[in-house]
């Protein structure tokens, strides 16, 4: 699985190895999930008003699993590591503990945005050497013992606050009117969220404002490779309506091209805002505001192909409902 | 440029502009990503040095660059972009 967020792919992981439970239409959330914009003009992937309930909720109503959160940001550091211990100490097979780490304590780990801190959550279960944990970090497919205080120390990390819990022994396939039901949350028709932030952003950084130096815009748009992957989630939710409608391959593998171009095109965006901050030629805004149009446009038509095969899926849940009946 | 020219130039880039901290493990099979530890930034940094302070006129296509695993394939990319100005000062 691509690496696309790692709430949903921690989660996803139980119902990945579930027969029968399909783990795609979890990720309509994706494509347009929470980002922030700090008050520094700064895009980021994760801040202080940006939480899971979202996901967490319709993780529970998809799925039939409760999520609990374990992490209290009221309590110390201390109190919390004290009832991570307990967690692992008491878990069972079918439950899962998920933390959340600084991953650029752990170098070893590959890391390709080079972020730091880089907040990321991971499960965790203990092995049999008491001084080694097992990580599974299922956003980046990646798994393997590493020394606990090592882990302790990047969960210790102040970027780093929040952890979940849950028993997967009862998970249950979504039926499809809860799939419905999230997919119309999820679908936004008629606006881009991350494309009109980073169009505000550059138009911020290039007004000439004090505050909003040009030179900045290469750190305000630092995080717009994490945020342009999650884009990729547009795949899982065309695969999960080809597979139901037995549609041909070749129609799903030219939407993946049109997700592709999408994605490449935010770096397109990232390089030519990188050039404005370091040559301060303001004709590369013109330049930026084509690209942008031009995204605009592809993800518009992105949604609207995704919308026009949930209809059709629609259908057909609407006439085996009704063949069902009738037999 | 001579391909070792371009050589030459990358490490200087790479020690001097971006500072990269892993530059002892820099060689022509050196992989960007795995080896040298550059992330997708870094390499748009380094694309951006060998535009504006190189000359090298690099397409959209190639910033999400198949052709830029490794420090030597990186050489041959932009050996082989700057023929045809090489080809254009010769018929001249």
């Amino acid at each position: 699985m691509i690496k696309v967020h790692c709430f949903v792919s921690c989660v996803c992981e139980a119902v990945k190895k579930t027969e029968g439970a399909d783990h795609r239409p979890y990720y309509f959330g994706v494509w347009d999930a929470d980002f922030d914009v700090l008050d520094n003009g700064v895009l980021t992937y994760h801040s202080k008003r940006i939480d899971h309930d979202f996901f967490h909720q319709w993780y529970e109503m998809l799925y039939g699993i409760k999520l609990y959160r374990w992490y209290d940001e009221k309590r110390s550091k201390q109190e919390n590591i004290n009832k991570l211990l307990s967690l692992l100490e008491n878990k069972k097979h079918q439950q899962y503990v998920m933390v959340m780490l600084d991953l650029s304590k752990l170098p070893e780990r590959e890391n390709k945005f080079h972020q730091s801190p880089f907040p990321h959550y991971v499960m965790l279960e203990m092995t049999g050497n008491e001084e080694e944990w097992f990580m599974y970090d299922p956003d980046f497919r990646w798994e393997g013992s590493l020394p606990k205080e090592r882990i302790l120390a990047a969960i210790e990390d102040p970027s780093a606050e929040g952890g979940y819990f849950f028993d997967a022994a009862n998970i249950i396939p979504p039926s499809a009117e809860t799939v419905e039901a999230y997919f119309n949350t999820c679908i936004k028709l008629d606006c881009n969220p991350m494309t009109d932030a980073v169009g505000k952003i550059v138009d911020l950084y290039s007004s000439g404002s004090e505050n909003y130096p040009l030179s900045g815009l290469t750190f305000a748009l630092r995080e717009l490779p994490v945020l342009a992957i999650r884009k990729y989630a547009y795949e899982h939710a065309f695969a999960f309506f080809w597979d139901s409608l037995g549609y041909e391959e070749e129609g799903f593998e030219a939407w993946c091209n049109e997700i592709e171009k999408l994605v490449k095109g935010y770096t397109v965006i990232q390089y030519r805002a990188m050039k404005l901050a370091m040559t301060g030629n303001l004709g590369l805004k013109n330049e930026i505001s084509l690209k942008l149009d031009e995204l605009n446009i592809l993800e518009f038509k992105i949604k609207q192909g995704l919308q026009k095969s949930f209809e059709a899926w629609i259908k057909l849940q609407r006439s085996q409902n009704i063949k069902e009946a009738i037999l | 440029m001579t391909r070792e020219e371009i050589l030459l130039a990358l490490y200087d880039i790479m020690q001097h502009q971006l500072e990269l901290p892993s530059m002892a493990a820099f060689h022509e099979d050196a992989r960007l990503n795995e080896d040298l530890y550059m992330d997708s930034i870094m390499i748009l940094q380094l694309i951006l040095h060998l535009e504006v302070d190189l000359g090298f006129d690099i397409p959209d296509e190639m910033l999400v660059p198949k052709d830029f695993r490794t420090v030597g394939s990186l050489a041959d990319f932009l050996n082989r972009l700057q023929k045809p100005v090489t080809a254009e000062a010769s018929y001249d």
